[in-house]
């Protein structure tokens, strides 16, 4: 059992379920200016930072798969666009430095955050969904990337215990 | 196996391509999945729900409270005003109920509905959704039609065992035909006569004269459902079901009467019906209607008119169900017809409990 929840994929599916009713709950009410949080997408990209960009994609993809789960959108956007944006997070984080300023971890969630809502809202409206790419995702973007920041260095302690990973690493 | 960059990266986006190929298909793996997850994560979010349930309170009691103040202001001067419009209305239901039963015509009181309670919003930025707390095991299947005490919310998009997820009418991907009812035109020209040693006319269905007694329905045209009901019916369905039943009574009491009154309303001047394709335009605005026809009677619709489904067999929704009313009419140039904004009746940011009508548009029946 003990080697079980040591196993990082185990571990993002139990802090993910934990994320998920946060979110489902806390985030599908409280709306600063009128648009929710997204707080699973914030410990995508905060996976990407600290673990690097294989790490970062695992991540994304199970916490996106989730969120797929228990939405009725096209299944498989969220993992993809989770993914591929933690994934070029943590390759941009690895060819800067392999330090962890909290600075570099807030700016990186920041404008991760922020180019996933246009990405996951691109791929929608490829995948045919209507009204997704407008104007008003500009505000979901910057209110997204605005709260990912905040809780950008609390999220990345999180997942590094979540993603088996050392002070080194 | 040592996965480098490039092929975690590849193997990411194929798999997540997969995923969306296969859900697009309608792939029944993906929906049980999804079905056995929403079982599975229900108690986690019911524990959730109520250890959120004070931090949602005192948000909204931070941001919202001269909001809150500011509204009730605003809904007790509403209910002074309605109560008289409820009196004149309760008087129109009743007519109609009457005229229904006589004709045994099929009404929105054929359709069982489910009552349920909304869980959560939708925890995206993407859709305009609510999750209800009834599912499969009550009946409920995709493209089903919702509403509340007010009118439509929207219609179900995806079905779990004991929950569901509903889209609403203001999700730029619904879309549902309807009728604007000109309610707001000119008082239907109207003379008495008075017949001596006739029975009233209305009892029988080949007569013209009994669709012009409705004064919201004047074309009564044959459809597969009833036509547009007064507003309120939605929220009274029992008093409605109630008043039905007692409806033969009343036809044995009326033919007795030997001089009557009766009322001939001018066919010609009772406002127009038109109607169009409701579409969402997303939470910050309110819900379009398209496809108008750029005739004479386009010109007719003003702000204030009431909205109705019109129901048909492709419709998503039985005719009569109470949408909401014109906010505005901008005309456009050449054949577009006027764009016509329309204000939900529902206030789909505060609801509580909604009821599934039991009704499944053909468009979305299972195929086979």
């Amino acid at each position: 059992m003990l080697t079980l929840i040591q196993r990082p994929t185990i571990r993002l599916i139990m802090v993910g379920m934990l994320l998920l009713t946060v979110q489902t709950t806390v985030f599908a009410e409280i709306r600063p200016w009128g648009s929710a949080c997204d707080i699973m997408l914030g410990f995508s990209v905060a996976s990407g930072v600290i673990g690097g960009p294989e790490k970062g994609a695992l991540a994304g993809f199970v916490f996106g798969i989730l969120v797929d789960l228990v939405i009725a959108a096209p299944f498989g956007l969220s993992p993809l666009a989770y993914g591929l944006v933690a994934f070029l997070v943590g390759l941009i984080k690895a060819s800067i430095t392999q330090g962890q300023a909290w600075w570099l971890t807030v700016t990186l969630v920041f404008f991760g955050s922020g180019v996933a809502v246009f990405a996951y809202n691109g791929l929608g409206a490829l995948a045919g969904e209507i009204g997704w790419f407008r104007w008003e995702m500009l505000q979901d973007a910057a209110v997204i990337a605005t709260f990912n920041a905040i809780i950008g260095p609390v999220a990345t302690l999180i997942q590094r215990w979540t993603l088996v990973l050392t002070r080194e690493a | 196996m040592q996965f480098t960059r490039r092929r975690v990266l590849a193997l990411l986006v194929l798999t997540c391509v997969l995923l969306l190929t296969l859900d697009a298909r309608g792939s029944t793996t993906i929906d049980k999945g999804k079905s056995v997850f929403a079982g599975a994560f229900s108690p986690l979010k019911g524990v959730g729900r109520m250890i959120a349930t004070p931090v949602r309170n005192g948000w909204k009691g931070i941001t919202h409270y001269d909001e809150l103040e500011r509204q009730n202001d605003v809904l007790r001067e509403q209910i002074a005003s309605q109560k008289g419009d409820s009196i004149a209305s309760q008087a129109a239901l009743r007519d109609y109920q009457e005229l229904v039963a006589q004709l045994d015509l099929p009404s929105l009181k054929d359709f069982t509905n489910v009552t349920a309670q909304v869980l959560t919003y939708s925890a995206t930025n993407v859709q305009q959704t609510v999750e209800i707390n009834a599912g499969k095991s009550k009946g409920i299947a995709v493209g089903m039609p919702v509403v509340n005490a007010a009118g439509l919310v929207g219609k179900v998009v995806d079905v779990f065992e004991n929950s569901s997820l509903v889209l609403l009418i203001t999700d730029p991907s619904y879309s549902v035909t309807v009728r604007i009812v000109g309610t707001q035109a000119e008082e239907p020209a109207a003379s008495d006569e008075t017949v001596a040693g006739e029975p009233p006319t209305g009892t029988d269905a080949t007569e013209p004269t009994d669709s012009s007694i409705d004064p919201l329905d004047p074309g009564l045209e044959p459809e597969v459902f009833a036509p547009a009901l007064p507003p309120g019916l939605v929220g009274s369905e029992e008093e409605l079901l109630a008043a039905a039943a007692t409806a033969p009574t009343t036809v044995v009491t009326t033919t007795t009467v030997a001089p009557t009154t009766t009322t001939v309303l001018d066919f010609n001047s009772l406002p127009n019906r038109e109607r169009g394709s409701l579409e969402g335009v997303g939470p910050e605005d309110s819900p379009i209607i398209r496809f108008l026809g750029s005739d004479n009677r386009a010109n007719q619709i003003k702000p204030g008119d009431a909205v109705v489904t019109d129901g048909g067999k492709e419709s998503l929704a039985p005719a009569g169900l109470n949408v909401g009313y014109v906010k505005s009419v901008e005309p456009r140039p050449g054949s577009q017809g006027p764009l016509v904004k329309v204000e939900p009746a529902a206030n789909l940011f505060q609801i509580n409990y909604v009821r599934v009508i039991r009704y499944l548009p053909e468009s979305e029946a299972p195929p086979g």
